[in-house]
């Protein structure tokens, strides 16, 4: 089988052309950083492409850049295919110099070669591939312009043309090699107009102006909200709640009216009392990730890390760990994962203590919960707030261990801002339903089996079937409320919820869902105050994960870190939640 | 009938709950919501072909 390497600059449609060679369906995004890890596909099962992660070159150390060496260099590659993007040669020839070290033949694929044309490039394709001595293909991968040259090449293994030798120019003069570059483009390239200031240009002006990016920031990210929690999901997910889950039980009542009680509480209370609290929040989970999806795939979420260079540096990190963090507002494990890209070990291990404090959509129910019954028209903002505050904490906690346990000094931060593009439907569609796949799985998995393990527990007792206030659930949870009374929620219930919990944070609205039956709104109102209701969201939101996290925590980085994290996130949860809920108290009476 | 039903029920659950617990305890995560981004994700569905 022959082995082609596919390799490029970050942000340059690899993932793109790879999905298309091998009629995969990897995530695509419009920022850098998207491939963590080599990734394989197969062109009828003949060729093995290896997707490697994004790279500006082969002379500094980051973990990308080790991997794709490494594999360049003993991985029994045959064919380099190295994607360029068409309308920024000068920077990408840069990486294509130093592969024709390895002496493999090279494939150079110019894509976005109809953003070039709309930017008045025009290259002599022919003069190009002379010049550097590779087979020169132009393409444009998010039209599918193009890629059947490349597998027809592929196909045909034929890469050692006359022109693809294997003299290379590549010096360890960095000016050197620029110098060449230039000296190619010059030949090869034409520009026919000067564009001035390009749309992209002029919109950087407004969202990266020093005093308009962070409220703008603030004022997009509102809006995703508003969109999630006023206008769209909330509305959505209130139908489904009302005609679907009511529907349900209307019926499984009508059905199970002559079954023991036992029996029908087990699977009314228990399997779509559990299960439906959860799965009626699925259109907020997935509007909240279509919002977030079209800000990544616009290009904004690139200038994003960029704006928060300037906070990332003051907690120590670099807007390059800005990424793992945007990955854990969908999950914590691979957003602890994607730390690996960061260079430093400090950097990987103060970016996975911190990741965990973002808030992953398993929480969003919870909040949808509480928000909708305690801060009716206010949800939006309820929410807002969690994820603000989320952020917010980690900047202190980040400046904390700057100062502490993880001194260093400030590195620096290249990223490359890709052009603005009006997102694809398709894309957008396929991560969203991605979402909703992945709630729906859990939903049907863990969910499930929780609900049915907490029926149990909220019903039985060592003396057989009883009531729930003599429930097995009702002794663990009372054994552990008194730590939560003076955050004024001591209650067995809410205790027991914040235990089962770290199973997966979306089975707290579930062991609610079975504990407190159809009733769950009037009964929530009963249990917590408002400030009660906040202070209990704002424990959910610091306190570990689940159980997931802790693990992905021991397996990247051993026992000791993994129980500092889970230590100091309870201790975390617990003081903010006891200062939100006597402050709150205080001040709201 | 409905202890049967309800055996069925308690089986596969606990089965379900094995399976999840044992996946997430050794860090291969299942929490499903993290899919095409997640490192782990794509080395499953690769071992899985």
């Amino acid at each position: 089988m022959l082995t082609a390497a596919l390799l490029g600059n970050p942000n340059v449609g690899k993932t793109t052309l790879f999905n298309y060679l091998t009629g995969s369906n990897q995530y695509v995004g419009n920022w850098p950083g998207v491939t963590v890890e080599k990734k394989e596909g197969f062109i009828e099962d003949k060729i093995k492409i290896v997707d490697l992660p994004g790279i500006y070159a082969l002379d500094t150390y980051s973990n990308e850049e080790k991997i794709s060496k490494e594999f360049l260099e003993k991985g029994g590659v045959d064919v380099i295919v190295n994607i360029v993007d068409a309308s920024s040669l000068n920077r990408n020839l840069y990486l294509t110099l130093q592969l024709k070290q390895f002496n493999k033949p090279i494939i150079l694929v110019l894509n976005m070669i109809d953003v070039a044309k709309s930017k008045g490039i025009r290259i002599d394709y022919e003069k190009l591939a002379s010049k550097l001595g590779v087979i020169v293909i132009p393409i444009s991968a998010s039209k599918g312009i193009g890629i059947e040259e490349v597998k027809k090449l592929l196909k045909g293994g034929n890469f050692f043309s006359p022109l693809n030798e294997n003299h290379y120019h590549y010096t360890d003069d960095e000016k050197e090699n620029y110098k060449f570059i230039e000296e190619v483009l010059a030949e090869a390239l034409v520009k026919e107009k000067d564009e001035g200031i390009t749309i992209g240009e002029r919109i950087d002006s407004i969202v990266l102006n020093k005093f308009l990016a962070y409220p703008l920031f603030l004022f997009i990210l509102y809006i995703i909200f508003k969109f999630t929690f006023t206008w769209v999901g909330q509305p959505l997910s209130d139908a489904m709640d009302e005609y679907v889950l009511g529907g349900i039980v209307s019926i499984l009542e009508t059905l199970l009216q002559n079954s023991s009680h036992w029996f029908a509480s087990l699977i009314i209370d228990g399997i779509v009392g559990g299960v439906g609290a959860v799965i009626v929040f699925l259109p907020i989970v997935m509007t909240l990730f279509l919002g977030i999806s079209f800000l990544e795939d616009s290009g904004y979420m690139a200038r994003a890390a960029f704006i928060m260079d300037r906070i990332m540096r003051k907690i120590g990190l670099s807007g390059k760990a800005f990424i793992p963090f945007i990955i854990g507002f969908g999950c914590s494990v691979p957003g602890i994962m994607s730390a690996r890209t960061l260079e430093s070990e400090k950097d990987r291990k103060l970016t996975a203590l911190l990741v965990p404090l973002m808030s992953c959509n398993a929480r969003l129910p919870v909040y949808a919960l509480f928000a909708s019954i305690f801060f009716p028209g206010n949800e939006s903002s309820i929410t807002f707030s969690l994820y603000l505050l989320g952020v917010a904490i980690a900047i202190l906690i980040g400046i904390l261990f700057k100062n502490t346990i993880f001194k260093k000094d400030e590195e620096p931060f290249i990223i490359e801002l890709p052009e603005y593009k009006m997102p694809e439907i398709k894309n957008l569609m396929m991560n969203t339903w991605e979402k909703g796949k992945g709630f729906l799985k859990k939903a049907g998995t863990i969910i499930f089996s929780m609900s049915v393990i907490i029926w149990f527990l909220s019903n039985f007792n060592f003396n057989g079937m009883t009531d729930m206030e003599s429930s097995f659930l009702a002794y663990i949870g009372g054994i552990i409320a008194p730590v939560f009374k003076p955050m004024g929620y001591g209650t067995w219930q809410s205790s027991v919820a914040l235990l089962t919990g770290l199973m997966a944070k979306e089975v707290v609205v579930s062991t609610m869902g079975v504990i407190y039956g159809v009733d769950l709104h009037n009964l929530l109102l009963q249990h917590f105050t408002p400030i009660a209701a906040y202070s209990y969201l704002v424990f959910i939101l610091l306190y570990t994960p689940c159980i997931s996290v802790i693990a992905v925590m021991r397996k990247e980085f051993g026992n000791k870190m993994m129980a500092f994290s889970v230590l100091y996130q309870l201790l975390l949860a617990w003081i903010a939640s006891f200062i939100v809920y006597n402050v709150g108290s205080l001040i709201f009476g | 009938m409905e202890i049967i039903i309800t055996v069925g029920i308690v089986v596969l659950a606990a089965y379900i709950f094995y399976r999840s617990t044992k996946k997430r305890t050794k860090g291969e995560c299942e929490c499903g919501s993290c899919s095409s981004h997640c490192p782990l994700y794509e080395k499953q569905k690769n071992s899985s072909k």
